[in-house]
């Protein structure tokens, strides 16, 4: 509960502080956005499976979109950037789609 | 971890079954395994200050990226939203004025026949409405031809093979000019043309034919190949005279850059009449007793033989061969 209004409030500041993200980095933010969802699809699942952590929750977040800025990043530098972003998209896609189906079995047991 | 899918059939997409079949963090399955070991509970409380930290952070995260990557995209339709709206209000301001010109020329007309009826001035109705024809204030129709001028065909088209090669022209030499219409509406008028539009711009003592880049502009307004030149005149004399002078024989000369013209002479054509002409010198006379050369002053210094001076710049090199 908490976390979720933590989540909350935190979107309510980026919302309303409008925070002015530089130029270099907004290549990086839609990525970034895909890895934080597969990192609270996780994690949610994690509660319902009942092995909830919170500092592999914690570090896996800021790993995913370490890691995936990082390969965006890369990919820009070899000229392949829109390319490696769509298969980061893809593969983190899946495992959302896979987690968010494994919470679904646990909340509506179907 | 793959030791034990050796003898998997599908042991070479080992990347994409680990993907599909173990979507969790591994991580939180051996953190759980490490506290029972230690005899904690499998999971770990959801109220420390990290995960808090985290979830925030998350939030700022989805809020920020959502209002920076919109934003742009919005701006610019914003902008072209309003740019839409002006033209369309713009546009409907313009046809409301337009109707509103027609209704009050009209009555201006009526009232003026009127008015010149009243004073059993019948000479003067007869004089105005010459001038008006002379000034382009009225459509026109009559005997007369239809000059047509067209580009010359793009290179693309096959020539022949043995075609000259001096005689081989550039890209743009084929193309109509605004000076090429200038001298055979010039041509026109000295041979004897009452009226004269060029792609249903009716020619008045104050349209200029003009270029404005690759455009040409007859009286500020762009025209689209083909350029149709019609001019009402002496059925007789027109074409022949027209041939004669130095606008028909410009118009052959045109011919070796091959543009493409076409004379034809019609029986009966319409030209219209311009709408947006609007006294500039004409004044109020003092006495109503002398108001013919005030009134005479302005039409007849904007008659239609003065327009060919106008609109004529003196002929250069440029385009005869």
């Amino acid at each position: 509960m908490i976390p979720a209004l933590g989540l909350l409030v935190g979107l309510a500041a980026g919302l309303f502080l409008h925070p002015d993200v530089p130029l270099a980095l907004q290549p990086y933010l839609p990525i970034a956005v895909i890895a934080a969802l597969d990192a609270v699809f996780g994690g949610v699942r994690a509660v319902l499976d009942g092995i909830f952590n919170d500092k592999v929750f914690v570090v896996s977040f800021l790993s995913n979109v370490v890691v995936a800025a990082f390969i965006v990043f890369l990919g820009d530098q070899l000229g392949v950037g829109s390319q490696l972003s769509t298969g980061v998209v893809v593969v983190l896609g899946i495992r959302i789609f896979s987690n968010v189906a494994s919470i679904r079995r646990h909340v509506f047991r179907a | 971890m793959t030791s034990g899918q050796i003898g998997r059939p599908d042991a070479s997409m080992t990347l994409l079954t680990e993907m599909m079949q173990r979507p969790l963090d591994p991580g939180y399955a051996a953190a759980a395994a490490n506290r029972q070991e230690s005899g904690l509970p499998a999971a770990t409380g959801r109220r420390s200050p990290l995960l808090i930290i985290a979830s925030i952070l998350i939030g700022a995260l989805l809020g920020a990226s959502a209002l920076a990557l919109r934003t742009p995209t919005t701006a610019a339709g914003r902008i072209k939203l309003g740019l839409v709206d002006r033209i369309e209000a713009g546009r409907a301001h313009a046809d409301v004025q337009t109707r509103r010109i027609a209704t009050l020329r009209a009555e201006i007309s009526s009232e003026q026949a009127a008015a010149l009826s009243q004073q059993s001035q019948g000479g003067l109705t007869a004089e105005l409405s010459q001038l008006e024809l002379a000034a382009g204030t009225v459509p026109v129709t009559g005997p007369g031809l239809v000059l047509t001028v067209d580009d010359a065909e793009s290179k693309a088209e096959p020539e022949a093979p043995d075609a000259d090669p001096p005689a081989a022209i550039g890209p743009d030499e084929g193309k109509v000019i605004a000076k090429d219409l200038q001298l055979i509406v010039n041509g026109l008028w000295a041979a004897g043309a009452e009226a004269i539009s060029i792609n249903g711009q009716r020619l008045t003592s104050r349209a200029a034919i003009r270029s404005a880049g690759e455009a040409i502009l007859v009286d500020y307004r762009p025209l689209a190949r083909p350029y149709a030149i019609t001019a009402i005149g002496d059925p007789g004399s027109l074409g022949v005279e027209f041939a004669d002078n130095s606008g028909g024989s410009y118009l052959q000369s045109l011919k070796n850059y091959k543009v493409r013209t076409n004379i034809e002479n019609r029986p009966s054509v319409t030209i219209p009449g311009e709408p947006a002409l609007s006294l500039d010198k004409a004044r109020p006379v003092e006495s109503a007793t002398t108001n013919q050369p005030g009134t005479r002053q302005p039409t007849s210094s904007a008659g239609a033989p003065k327009t060919a001076s106008q609109t004529t710049a003196p002929p250069t090199t440029e385009t005869s061969p």
